[in-house]
């Protein structure tokens, strides 16, 4: 068999082969919770509030059925949507916020295609996790929250994705003109953060 | 056959002989039945080192432009751009391997880049999630499959770079199955590469780490693990055998020595449940060690001599910078460092009979 590992085409093919396989056994937990995952219901709310300095803030939250006891932090919430969803392992959601002209929330979306615009917008979506921390028992559960943006000014695009639960994260990303801020708890999840910078 | 020499080597034999020639020590046609026997080599390391830092230069730059605009490509488009990539860059150094050795080794190097490159803008577009500890795991094992199909030493050393990356960024993981496999890879790429010197030492610096690893994974109080390692040290240095045993015994001084400096610090000691007082402990300790580097010196063994100097700069800078004058502190302090390396170099001078 190694004879025929001297002829460099064979060597090619071998070795070609074997990187593919390698980046293949790196996909498949994802790609296998993505084909066979089940549905599973999340309900939430969207809120705005006004933060220090008269700058305007948004959060959103998104959390599990059955719904876990999420300490409140932040003062004056503003509720200004409910929206229930069944949200499906094989194609994400994306949620959008909707800014008005002084950049307050003024309507969050739900719908299962990216937007084409340049909208802020949430991607909710269920990957592959060990197991659920509450039932210690296989997961069911959201395990990524990812955030795009793109920037009017610069027509850059950003990206941010987290998925750590092990402990609280606190992530901070800049852009010319929004700074968003992600929190991510263990388990039961999930504060997603928006402040006009 | 000619044995082939460095062009410097080359001139250096040939000047010797020429000067002996002179001298009337040798004739002329012996100098050239000599100097039959070996011949200059054509320059290539230079042209190696050219080809493969243009392959890295264009294979940074075109990944660059693609993560730039990764998010504005579609998943698929991503997934086989990478492909293409990876599988044009291996081809062409597959073709070019009979006619132009060097630039398709520069290539293969560009492939392993593209490989890991792939591994992460794979995770980032498809939202997968791996921690980047196993994007390195992975990265390993393609530099392990790449090197040993074509049998490149450079890509061997590169996977222990990566195995050594995939430790240092794992926080508690459970990573003894992927230990366990990479080190039998290592072990057996010894073997394959004909118990390299380089490749020793590498793996025998990885291992180190693993056990160091291992040891924090199951909570071992830390100045036990200094002491475990600083036994594993001075084992392969004074374990006799006939494998590479100076590679062996500059990893086990190094890995003596610098174990040595962290318990030379009393808190250390502190820090184990029966030792309330460490200053004791930790200066005994150090007389020891240093007594016994020095005894290795006087084996004519340089990094001992290295080790020894290092204890003398800890000691100073922990004992006068507190109420030292600064600049005298300096001034001083410039002083027994300049002094120590030039003993240092001196040891090191061909003729003085130091080994590392």
């Amino acid at each position: 068999m190694f004879k025929h590992l001297k002829k460099p085409k064979n060597q090619f093919l071998v070795s070609y082969l074997v990187l593919i396989i390698l980046i293949g056994v790196l996909a498949l937990p994802a790609l296998t919770i993505r084909t066979f995952g089940e549905e599973i219901e999340v309900t939430g709310k969207a809120y705005g509030y006004q933060g220090e300095g008269g700058s305007i803030s948004f959060e959103l939250r998104i959390q599990e059925v059955p719904l876990g006891d999420i300490s409140d932090t932040i003062s004056e919430q503003i509720e200004t949507e409910d929206y229930r969803v069944r949200l499906n392992p094989k194609s994400p959601y994306y949620l959008w916020l909707e800014l008005d002209e002084a950049n307050h929330v003024s309507g969050t979306y739900l719908s299962d295609s990216r937007p084409g615009d340049d909208r802020l917008y949430l991607e909710v979506h269920q990957v592959f996790s060990n197991y659920d921390y509450e039932s210690d028992g296989p997961a069911r559960t959201i395990t990524g929250v990812t955030v795009h943006f793109q920037d009017n000014q610069t027509n850059n695009q950003y990206y941010m994705s987290d998925t750590e639960f092990e402990s609280l994260n606190f992530m901070r990303y800049e852009t010319n003109n929004l700074i968003f801020t992600i929190k991510i708890y263990r388990g039961e999840f999930q504060v997603i953060g928006v402040r006009k910078g | 056959m000619k044995e082939t020499l460095s062009r410097k080597q080359y001139h250096t034999v040939d000047k010797v002989l020429s000067d002996s020639v002179d001298r009337g020590i040798l004739e002329e046609t012996k100098k050239k039945d000599v100097l039959a026997y070996y011949e200059p080599s054509e320059g290539l390391d230079f042209i190696k080192v050219l080809v493969t830092i243009g392959a890295i230069l264009i294979g940074l730059g075109i990944l660059l432009i693609i993560v730039g605009n990764w998010t504005a490509i579609p998943p698929l488009g991503q997934l086989l751009i990478l492909m293409a990539l990876l599988g044009g860059s291996m081809a062409s150094s597959v073709a070019l391997k009979k006619d132009k050795p060097i630039t398709a080794y520069a290539l293969l190097y560009l492939s392993l880049l593209i490989f890991g490159a792939s591994l992460f803008l794979i995770n980032i577009g498809f939202n997968f999630n791996i921690e980047s500890n196993t994007l390195f795991f992975i990265w390993s094992l393609g530099a392990l499959v790449l090197s040993s199909v074509h049998k490149d030493l450079l890509l061997f050393i590169a996977a222990h770079v990566l195995a050594l990356i995939f430790v240092l960024t794992s926080f508690n993981d459970f990573i003894f199955i992927q230990l366990v496999l990479l080190m039998a890879a290592f072990f057996g790429g010894n073997y394959y590469f004909n118990y390299h010197k380089v490749i020793t030492f590498g793996t025998l610096s990885l291992l180190i780490t693993y056990i160091i690893y291992t040891l924090q994974y199951f909570d071992v109080n830390y100045t036990i693990i200094s002491l475990s390692i600083l036994v594993i040290g001075l084992l392969l240095t004074h374990i006799k055998h006939s494998l590479n045993f100076n590679v062996f015994r500059l990893v086990g001084l190094l890995t003596a020595g610098i174990s040595a400096i962290v318990l030379s610090f009393p808190s250390n000691w502190e820090s184990l449940s029966m030792i309330n007082e460490g200053q004791l402990l930790s200066t005994s300790f150090s007389i020891v060690f240093v007594v016994y580097a020095l005894y290795m010196t006087s084996l004519k063994l340089i990094v001992p001599l290295i080790i020894v100097a290092a204890f003398i700069v800890r000691y100073y800078f922990d004992t006068f910078f507190d109420f030292m004058p600064r600049a005298l502190f300096f001034i001083v302090g410039g002083i027994i460092v300049l002094g120590l390396g030039f003993m240092i170099e001196k040891a090191r001078q061909k003729g003085s009979g130091f080994d590392v």
